[in-house]
């Protein structure tokens, strides 16, 4: 079975010229996104059909502007390797806590956007151009998938350790789809945390569940993706745990990549946990379908 | 003399759906950008040459971003038409005060940026992350175009009615060109301004003794451009004073447009303004020439 990637980012050149001065991430790796054509190489070893493009235009922690537009520009010529969600600020037209955001979100959703994010606006979930966010995405049944951020991070929505906010937003917003993602998301899946390894990937056993495992349990609008080193480290760090939170929650857990560069990342290895799950039976064959296909296209069928 | 337009937008589509599938301000005739084909007919009848153009990076206020690439792409297609500045947002990369965002201003000006702007991101002129990109800019000898916001505008540096952030700003990095811009900038023209009236186009005669005067003869290093409409009420609205500002601040000011989508505005009024000042001897020629060319020609060698 062919996996859908809930989470990938991609930028194109329409000319040598712009491939030659693309601006890449500081540092002497010189990373950017990664080009449809080098996602499809990754996607052949990984044994992925189709991704959806993500996109953020929030300015924090950002090397490089994606618009709308491009990722737009992105599905149009490589229609059958991608989806695509839309991004919208809520600071966008009048940055008040009552702009109107249903008419950006019904714009691109009337353009094939299947939901909103990567939402990476460094405001807090109670910040009331956010609430207004979570209002519109709800009105227009849009899913919204998002990074969390914590003080030190140069971006995601800001939530304090406990996931207290979006607790709160998730009790307001019971019919909103919340895809969850990031490390302070992830690092809390188990209780033993503290402010200091929110934003790193807290290893070895689980010993007791923690926040997320909780807010999963008591709200079914939360959904997570497994994406980046940060979902991949949550669900293996303790094996058993991993697949048992997998097995539990598998009607809401998506497969993700959050290929950020042509580079392979870590969290490729995600496949082979998956894969040895359905082998050793430590996962069922239900969940593991679920998770890596159909979870993703029940959601972008519908 | 050809004008150059200190302040333009644009955006570009590949075909006919790109165009269609664009998104449109929420507004009632308002649209969207206008693209470079749009703006040649306008640049031919306010007799402008060359736009210097402006991408937008940052979210608040807008209704569509402008990538530093996708301005980019436009000079590349269209050079004889624009120069372009890029822009940066402070808050990019660690969104911290000690960001080196000296990477992205030296990246973008060796693909041919002038300068930086229009920055619009809403944080304070004295916020750590702003007074970053001050630093950078300053270093890097790029030029910084910038509107000002108020508390309750959506967009733009913000400032407190008077503008004394922005003096600490030009005290503090005296060689770095700031292009002042903006309602909340231009207001100040006059000593009269209220926290009522500083978001406004304000007309009717100015009160002698406002912020902008004031900090244009205090500090060499700030300069403006009169696009827009609050440009253009700021100049117009007082003749006698506008002739005579334009005249004391010639080698500081610029024209420009600030057209933001293909259709009229009152300050195409502009040129008129600007050319009947020259023919009735109210404008010296130098001061129209350095105006409407010759001090863009300066600051984008």
């Amino acid at each position: 079975m062919k996996k859908i990637d809930i989470h990938v980012h991609s930028r194109i050149y329409l000319t040598e010229e712009e491939e030659r001065s693309a601006i890449t991430r500081p540092g002497t790796e010189k990373l950017t996104y990664a080009t449809p054509e080098q996602i499809k190489e990754f996607y052949q070893e990984l044994g992925i059909e189709k991704g959806v493009l993500l996109l953020s235009e929030a300015p924090e922690g950002m090397h490089y502007t994606s618009t709308n537009q491009e990722v737009m520009r992105i599905v149009r010529k490589y229609p059958d390797l991608f989806y695509w969600f839309c991004s919208i600020d809520p600071r966008c037209e009048t940055n008040s806590n009552d702009t109107d955001l249903s008419y950006y979100i019904n714009h691109f959703k009337e353009n094939g956007a299947k939901g909103i994010g990567e939402i990476t606006i460094k405001l807090p979930f109670l910040d009331g151009r956010m609430q207004n966010l979570f209002k519109h995405a709800q009105i227009c049944d849009m899913p919204v998938l998002f990074h969390i951020g914590t003080d030190s991070s140069p971006y995601g929505i800001y939530d304090v350790l406990g996931l207290k906010q979006l607790e709160e937003t998730l009790k307001r917003y019971p019919k909103l789809i919340f895809i969850g993602h990031s490390q302070p998301f992830w690092a809390e899946i188990g209780a033993d945390i503290n402010e200091e390894d929110r934003n790193g990937y807290p290893s070895g056993p689980v010993t007791k569940a923690g926040r997320v495992v909780e807010l999963m349990r008591k709200y079914s609008n939360l959904h997570s993706d497994l994406s980046a080193n940060s979902g991949f480290n949550a669900v293996t760090r303790d094996p058993d745990f991993g697949y048992a939170f997998l097995e539990e929650f598998q009607d809401r857990i998506y497969y993700g990549t959050d290929i950020c560069s042509a580079r392979k990342e870590k969290s490729f290895k995600l496949v082979q946990f998956l894969d040895q799950g359905v082998e050793k039976s430590k996962l069922s064959k239900s969940a593991y379908d679920k998770i890596c296909r159909l979870n993703a296209i029940r959601l972008l069928e519908r | 003399m050809k004008r150059i337009d200190m302040h333009i937008h644009s955006i570009m589509h590949y075909d006919e759906f790109e165009k269609k599938s664009d998104i449109q301000r929420p507004y009632p005739n308002t649209g969207t950008f206008a693209t470079p084909e749009e703006l040649k007919p306008i640049y031919e009848r306010l007799g402008i040459d060359k736009g210097v153009l402006l991408p937008i990076v940052s979210m608040e206020g807008q209704h569509r971003m402008m990538s530093n690439e996708e301005i980019y792409r436009i000079v590349c297609e269209y050079p004889d038409m624009f120069y372009w500045y890029c822009n940066v947002d402070p808050r990019w990369s660690s969104n911290t005060k000690d960001s080196d965002l000296g990477y992205f201003i030296e990246h973008y000006k060796k693909l041919g940026a002038k300068g930086i702007g229009e920055v619009t991101s809403k944080l304070a002129f004295n916020d750590p992350k702003m007074k970053n990109l001050f630093h950078h800019a300053q270093k890097m000898k790029m030029p910084l175009l910038f509107h000002i916001g108020a508390e309750q505008e959506p967009y733009g540096i913000f400032d407190e009615l008077g503008l004394p952030l922005l003096e600490r700003t030009l005290n503090d990095y005296p060689d770095l060109i700031f292009i002042g811009h903006s309602a909340s900038f231009w207001s100040h023209i006059s000593k009269d301004v209220t926290n009522e009236t500083r978001s406004s186009y304000n007309k009717g005669p100015v009160a002698e003794g406002g912020r902008i005067p004031e900090l244009m003869k205090k500090y060499p290093n700030l300069y403006a451009d009169i696009s827009a409409n609050s440009g253009y009420y700021a100049i117009t609205r007082d003749p006698d004073f506008g002739y005579a500002f334009l005249e004391e601040f010639q080698e500081r000011l610029f024209y420009g447009t600030d057209i933001c989508a293909p259709r009229e505005y009152v300050f195409y009024n502009m040129i008129n303004f600007l050319d009947d000042g020259y023919k009735h001897n109210r404008l010296s020629k130098s001061a129209y020439e350095k105006v409407n060319r010759l001090n863009a020609e300066k600051i984008l060698k």
